[in-house]
């Protein structure tokens, strides 16, 4: 079942002079509990097509179909709420809100829709994760492997029909890296979570089972793996 | 190099130096206003007291040169050091905010070898160059207002009788001064955020390590109930950020209570000035001439002002200082019962004969006589009317007060000192006791027995030894008694009889209230002005600091809208957050406004009803209002930017702050 498609995007940044196209017409289709991940060089767009797919960006031209919604018809409210419900995003600097604890963050999807959570699913994210003991503390008081895994259960929370992680290994060792893919892999086979990931590392991709690459704002390969 | 990079970066941020040259115009204006306010006190000072004195025995310039500060002046130079100060605590903020934003920028700079010396150098010399133009017109505007501040006063006092006319003066050397404060005021501003940024390590800078963190777990328990999750939000956020905001919240907080706490306090002058002196003297004068430096016994033209018409009744009376002795068994029952003179006057009390103050007012014959008629008593000129009356201070407040009896009515002389028991006495015979007092615009003693002599009395007794005060009244009541016109030409009218012969000051009670009430209307204006200032540096600076507080701010805002905060959720956030930015001062400030008002209430015996019927809530409500609606501005204006920023661009680049 396809989860995620899009189709043609385009998107320019600038005019007239300084104007640089990032992405030229990418397709792509994902399906649902699938592992992807979408490779290549800094500057490539791939990073571009990932906001684009997570609603946090509007291409400059084609369709982006996530879960049965068409995001271009999406207004910023209808955006946001999207982003809260259907997405999970996690990023190379965590983007935690410094001020409030571990659990806040990772509840603050379902804050924002005055919904409870479900207490033993909480529980099993975050024993899956490990930051059970975690909960009352505050962002600055975590490693970055922690903020990392803290940034994956809240990504999680609202049981998203698509994971976006740009780069979520990019600031982090590789004893914790490795921690990471591990626990994506796991919410991927586990929970039946489609995943996309961005990296520019081959040995992370290669976790994936399907990888593709992208070049100069175009898709330049698609594998699919075991 | 560093030259190049401060120029490209103030073309470029044009926002961040705006910001500080209103700080530092700001700064600027208020220290060369005050200056220029003090100096002017002064030289006002110098020649009030060179004219009333026709020498310079006293005056502040005398007393500078002979090393001793007189208090007014070192109370404005104590002023002086605490604005700057304040300025110094207020301005440092728009160079911080401004500072801040290139924490990253500098800490690649040291990364590559940039000393703490040369980043603070280049802070410094940033802040000379935005500064340098908005110091002079600020120092000009400064004099400006304070040439208008002398002006308006000139012109609210004019009704003000033998007042000395003001002349604003300034002086090179002042300008100098000013510039020299407002440059050490402004470079110490800029000075205190640069060594902080200068002080932090590469990478501290790089990643921002001085941000917006918190370490330890908060609870915003109201705001959530208030407001949910958004609520939790905006008040971590400012916990978080309660450092930078402290300034602001302070210097609101200040000028907010300085402008009611002056508000109070002129309301309450006003109303006491009017119960205690137009009120209480609205039937006894219309015109008063004081004839300076001139004995009721020289005064030959009582006659004669009596003849001119619209006059209806004159009277002409000096005032004397006296003591008498008085047997304690003559002190009335009624001040026994209330624990005797001692309880009441608070004054210690001998045994045997208390020695009183017996005030002596002599009135001219006919006045007195007429005042023997109105009390019941036999009109003679052969002895004294004594007001037996002392106020019950066991019962009463000086506001509303109540009189009991002084002494018994049996006693038939006053013996009469001056300058102490034992000097040469004068008997005089009582003619009548009384309560009432004759249509005189004074203000009796609290715990005295005043005498009412005619004058022809005091010619016979007093002789060459006893001595009246230096000037002489004259006190008119007149025909038409309501409009200002005729009491003008009846005071011109008796004005130019008296001064053809003596040296006289006339005031009439029309015009005086008038002068009063414009005295009153100019120090509101005056005060008003000063705390409009006060307010406009703190709305002025809660303003560009809750700028800089939403541009410092770019990059959480951008987490939030990641998660999914809707942009309506966003500016509930903005909402709540300028709410309690601006709210907070006034809920800390309305209470204790009221609080001290209740204070001066009680302090000064004035019915609350009274007070608070003409309490000045309106304009402290404007204040409120005007300043949550420049709090509102700032998030409404720093709000629709982050909305419209692009935040995938926020969230991706670790660097944008």
């Amino acid at each position: 079942m396809e989860i995620l498609r899009c189709e043609g995007i385009e998107k320019v940044f600038g005019k007239g002079e300084s104007r640089t196209a990032a992405l030229r017409g990418v397709s792509l289709s994902v399906e649902k509990g699938g592992f992807v991940a979408i490779v290549g060089a800094s500057g490539s767009g791939k990073s571009t097509l990932l906001h684009i797919l997570g609603s946090v960006d509007k291409p400059t031209k084609g369709t982006v179909t996530v879960d049965g919604v068409d995001l271009s018809k999406l207004d910023a409210k209808e955006a946001a709420i999207f982003r809260r419900r259907k997405v999970g995003l996690i990023y190379q600097f965590y983007n935690l809100i410094p001020t409030l604890t571990v659990e806040k963050n990772i509840l603050m999807p379902m804050l924002l829709d005055k919904r409870k959570p479900d207490p033993v699913y909480l529980e099993t994210i975050v024993e899956t994760l490990g930051i059970a003991d975690k909960l009352e503390s505050m962002p600055s008081q975590l490693s970055g492997g922690q903020q990392q895994r803290v940034a994956i259960a809240r990504s999680l929370i609202y049981r998203p029909a698509i994971l976006f992680a740009d780069e979520p290994t990019g600031n982090l060792d590789r004893k914790n890296a490795k921690e990471i893919i591990d626990l994506l892999k796991l919410s991927n086979r586990n929970w039946k979570q489609t995943i996309l990931l961005i990296t520019h590392d081959e040995n992370i991709a290669l976790e994936a089972d399907r990888i593709v690459t992208i070049e100069d704002g175009r898709i330049v390969g698609d594998q699919k793996r075991g | 190099m560093w030259k190049d990079y401060s120029k490209s970066y103030l073309k470029n941020n044009r926002a961040s130096g705006i910001s500080v040259m209103a700080a530092a115009l700001t700064a600027t204006m208020f220290v060369s206003l005050l200056c220029s306010l003090a100096y002017n006190l002064w030289v006002y000072e110098v020649e009030k007291v060179a004219l009333h004195e026709g020498e310079w025995q006293s005056s502040p310039a005398n007393d500078l040169q002979n090393g001793r500060v007189p208090m007014l002046f070192a109370m404005y130079l104590a002023v002086l050091a605490v604005v700057v100060l304040s300025l110094v605590f207020i301005i440092r903020n728009s160079f911080e905010v401004s500072m801040s934003a290139r924490i990253h920028q500098f800490g690649i700079l040291s990364s590559i070898g940039a000393t703490p010396r040369q980043i603070r150098v280049c802070l410094l010399q940033e802040a000379a160059v935005l500064s340098l133009f908005p110091m002079i017109l600020g120092a000009l505007i400064g004099i400006l207002i304070s040439w208008g501040a002398v002006g308006a006063e000139n012109l609210f006092a004019a009704g003000v009788a033998g007042r000395h006319q003001a002349v604003f003066h300034y002086r090179l050397s002042l300008f100098g001064f000013t510039i020299l404060v407002s440059a050490f005021t402004v470079l110490i501003s800029a000075w205190i955020p640069a060594r902080k940024l200068s002080r932090m390590t590469p990478l501290e800078a790089i990643r921002d390590a001085g941000g917006f963190q918190m370490e330890k777990r908060k609870h915003s328990r109201f705001l959530a109930w208030l407001f949910g999750v958004e609520g939790e939000l905006a008040g971590n956020a400012l916990k978080a950020q309660r450092k930078s905001l402290r300034i602001s919240t302070l210097s609101l907080l200040l000028s907010f209570f300085g402008f009611s706490f002056m508000l109070v306090l002129v309301t309450l002058g006003d109303i006491s000035t009017r119960y205690t002196y137009f009120e209480r003297y609205q039937d006894v004068w219309d015109i008063m001439i004081t004839l300076k430096d001139t004995e009721i016994t020289d005064f030959g033209l009582t006659k004669e002002l009596q003849t001119v018409s619209g006059v209806s009744d004159v009277t002409v009376y000096q005032k004397a200082e006296a003591v008498t002795l008085l047997p304690v068994e003559l002190i009335s029952s009624e001040l026994s019962a209330l624990g005797g003179y001692g309880t009441v006057s608070g004054k210690a009390q001998k045994a045997g004969k208390l020695q009183v103050n017996a005030p002596i007012v002599i009135l001219d014959d006919d006045s007195f006589l007429s005042f023997c008629s109105k009390i019941g008593a036999e009109p003679s000129l052969e002895g004294a009317v004594v007001l037996n009356q002392i106020w019950d201070s066991v019962n009463s407040n000086f506001r509303y007060p109540k009189y009991v009896p002084f002494v018994k009515e049996s006693s038939q002389r006053t013996l009469f000192f001056q300058g102490g028991e034992n000097g040469n006495g004068i008997e005089i015979p009582v003619l009548a006791y009384t309560q009432t007092v004759p249509a005189l615009r004074e203000e009796y003693q609290d715990y005295a027995l005043v005498h009412f002599l005619p004058l022809t009395l005091w010619k016979e007794k007093a002789g060459q030894d006893w001595k009246a005060e230096a000037d002489s009244y004259i006190r008119i009541l007149a025909k038409e008694r309501d409009g200002l016109l005729q009491m003008d030409s009846l005071e011109k009218e008796v004005g130019r009889i008296v001064s053809s012969q003596y040296e006289a000051v006339s005031e009439n009670r029309i015009q005086k209230k008038l002068a009063n009430d414009n005295l009153m209307l100019g120090m509101k204006v005056i005060m008003g002005a000063f705390c409009v200032l006060l307010a406009m540096i703190g709305i002025a600076n809660v303003f560009f600091n809750t700028m800089g507080f939403l541009r410092q701010r770019k990059r959480e805002f951008a987490r939030y809208l990641s998660i999914g905060l809707t942009p309506s959720e966003m500016r509930k956030l903005f909402c709540i957050e300028a709410l309690v930015i601006a709210g907070r001062p006034f809920l800390i400030t309305l209470p204790l406004t009221a609080l001290f008002a209740q204070f001066c209430v009680k302090a000064s015996y004035l019915e609350p009803a009274v007070f608070w019927s003409e309490a000045p809530i309106f304009p402290i409500l404007l204040f409120a209002a005007v300043t949550a609606g420049f709090v509102a501005l700032a998030y409404y204006i720093g709000g629709k930017r982050l909305l419209q920023c692009d935040l995938n661009e926020i969230l991706r680049n670790d660097t944008l702050v």
